[in-house]
């Protein structure tokens, strides 16, 4: 057990990390919020955290720090982006997100340039990022579940009928952002505590297409669809390894016959299946009771 | 057509409300009263406002004109989310409930506006009180699914139930909000006979226990034959409003169905 845990940390660590990147994705997309500002303030957490590392600031104080900011930043992001919906509201989070690695690669000295930061000092073991992945995920199941579970899948699928059943509309995307972009800041304060390095390569589309895979093909009704897309992510390209420089090809097509049979995700699939075991026929109604000879 | 009294003696009243979409006049200085515990009909031709009316009342569109009054007190500027909170839910005309939900939940998502949404420090780290609060609006559901006769399917997917069944859950969902005016946008369009008299049946007793209840209908027959008071709608104007059969032996509201006036019996 010990071995296979020395032996696979990293990528344990990657997919932890990644299950935080894909929920902060999730909770806005599980409102019907395209929003993709997450990986932008994921890129602005990792510097952030790097920076402060680096200046001997304990992680007890960082992360905390830049989930707060985050957070409080992506609430304001809320004000200007509130009338946007759909692809609309996807392009100016993408333009959030292509800017930041631009502005990192000219911030002379403070980000490192286009190299970005290296050799940042372990700040955090395996074990504490386990922890805060379990406590952030108690946190998101308590939003999934009871009004705010109903309330963010009436926000997705109808927001006029949302507003006619008394939801805040406007508050709860304002929050949806918050709680996303602190996600993403907190996901990417961690990873640059646990790979010690950070470029502005590390952010951008590549990042975003990513986070978009494990949010979608796990599933974006429920966290467990975040924790199987980061775990599919991230294990199955080291699973294909044996197919050599066609790895990404038949990875892609995993990926393609994942969502062209599962639109709602693995989980979705799980879901339909155990629904289709448990159902039963409708009872009828009165009138087909009475017409029923007795 | 206004009609002027004591906003405080009735449920609703409005007071010359109007409605445009641009240069369309969709809703035009309507003013009308409802009394508590009374079965109100909403008729007119098809694009004479009804919808729209109604919209306007649970401030789902803005109207351009007038006043409108709940239990005494004027509702025109409130946000169209704290409608439910004073008391007024709707159905819509085409069904509208969510298929990532099963029925009990879609019902629930009504009953949560009682229960006014908590969200504080209780609610995020006391499992218990969540528990609590999640067990209370289900008791709501329970409640508003026995009423409408669906109890036995409150974990189905609403799509695979039948078309009347569905229009069953819409109901409960909006009773759920234990409102004291419910608003019901068709109810019946496309539902065999015996599903509209279920329908039908089912508004009289939410009114025999007390709700108002404002029903938008195509079937004159029906409506006329349930409803204690009518109103008639023609190219967003109320042009009748009184007894169903005397509205409906008015010139102007013969003239507006069938063109003419003629002695009709419905």
């Amino acid at each position: 057990m010990f071995q296979y845990f020395s032996d696979n940390e990293v990528l344990i660590q990657q997919t932890l990390v990644y299950v935080l990147l894909a929920i902060s994705l999730q909770v806005v997309l599980r409102c019907g919020v395209v929003s993709l500002a997450s990986i932008g303030f994921y890129t602005l957490g990792s510097y952030a955290s790097a920076i402060l590392v680096k200046h001997d600031w304990p992680p007890v104080l960082i992360l905390p720090l830049v989930v707060l900011a985050s957070g409080l930043v992506g609430y304001g992001f809320g004000k200007p982006l509130a009338r946007l919906r759909g692809l609309y509201l996807a392009m100016a989070t993408l333009a959030f997100d292509l800017v930041i690695p631009v502005l990192l690669i000219n911030g002379g000295d403070l980000t490192g340039g286009a190299l970005g930061i290296y050799a940042i000092p372990l700040a955090i073991t395996t074990g504490s990022l386990f922890v805060i992945v379990v406590v952030v995920i108690l946190a998101v199941s308590q939003i999934e579940r009871g009004w705010m579970g109903r309330a963010s899948l009436a926000l997705r699928s109808d927001e006029n009928l949302a507003r006619s059943m008394g939801v805040r509309v406007t508050r709860e995307r304002y929050l949806a952002f918050a709680i996303s972009a602190a996600l993403g800041g907190l996901a990417g304060a961690l990873s640059a505590m646990l790979f010690r390095a950070v470029s502005p390569g590390n952010g951008g589309f590549a990042l975003i297409t990513l986070g978009l895979t494990m949010a979608i093909v796990g599933g974006r009704d429920s966290w467990v669809g975040a924790v199987i897309g980061a775990y599919l992510v991230t294990w199955v390209p080291e699973w294909l390894r044996f197919v050599g420089p066609y790895r990404a090809l038949v990875f892609g097509l995993v990926l393609v016959v994942v969502i062209l049979f599962f639109p709602d995700g693995l989980l979705g699939a799980v879901r339909r299946l155990f629904a289709r075991s448990r159902r039963k026929p409708a009872p009828a109604t009165r009138s087909e009771r009475e017409a029923v000879p007795v | 057509m206004t009609t002027t009294g004591d906003p405080a003696g009735a449920l609703l009243r409005t007071d010359g409300l109007s409605v445009t979409f641009g240069g369309v006049k969709a809703v035009v200085d309507v003013g009308l009263e409802l009394e508590p515990g009374r079965l109100y009909g909403l008729v007119g031709p098809n694009g004479s406002g009804k919808t729209t009316f109604l919209n306007a009342i649970s401030r789902l569109v803005p109207t351009s004109h007038g006043t409108m009054w709940f239990n005494g007190q004027d509702y025109t500027r409130i946000s169209d989310t704290k409608v439910a909170s004073i008391g007024i839910s709707r159905t819509f005309q085409n069904i509208r409930l969510l298929n990532l939900l099963n029925v009990e939940d879609n019902v629930k998502l009504g009953a949560d506006a009682v229960n006014g949404r908590k969200r504080n420090l209780d609610w995020w780290i006391g499992r218990r009180a969540a528990r609590r609060e999640e067990a209370y609006v289900a008791g709501l559901a329970a409640e508003a699914l026995e009423r409408v006769g669906l109890t036995a399917v409150a974990k189905r997917d609403p799509s695979t139930l039948s078309y009347g069944m569905q229009r069953r859950v819409e109901i409960a969902r909006a009773i759920a909000m234990k409102p004291r005016l419910l608003l019901l946008d068709e109810p019946t369009a496309g539902m065999r006979e015996d599903e509209r008299s279920e329908i039908m049946e089912l508004s009289q007793s939410l009114v025999a226990g007390g709700m108002t209840v404002l029903l938008v209908e195509h079937n004159l027959r029906m409506i006329t034959s349930i409803c204690q008071h009518l109103f008639v709608m023609y190219f967003g104007n109320c042009i009748a409003s009184g007894d169903p059969q005397e509205v409906m032996r008015m010139p102007d509201v013969q003239q507006a169905y069938i063109g003419h006036s003629a002695d009709v019996t419905v």
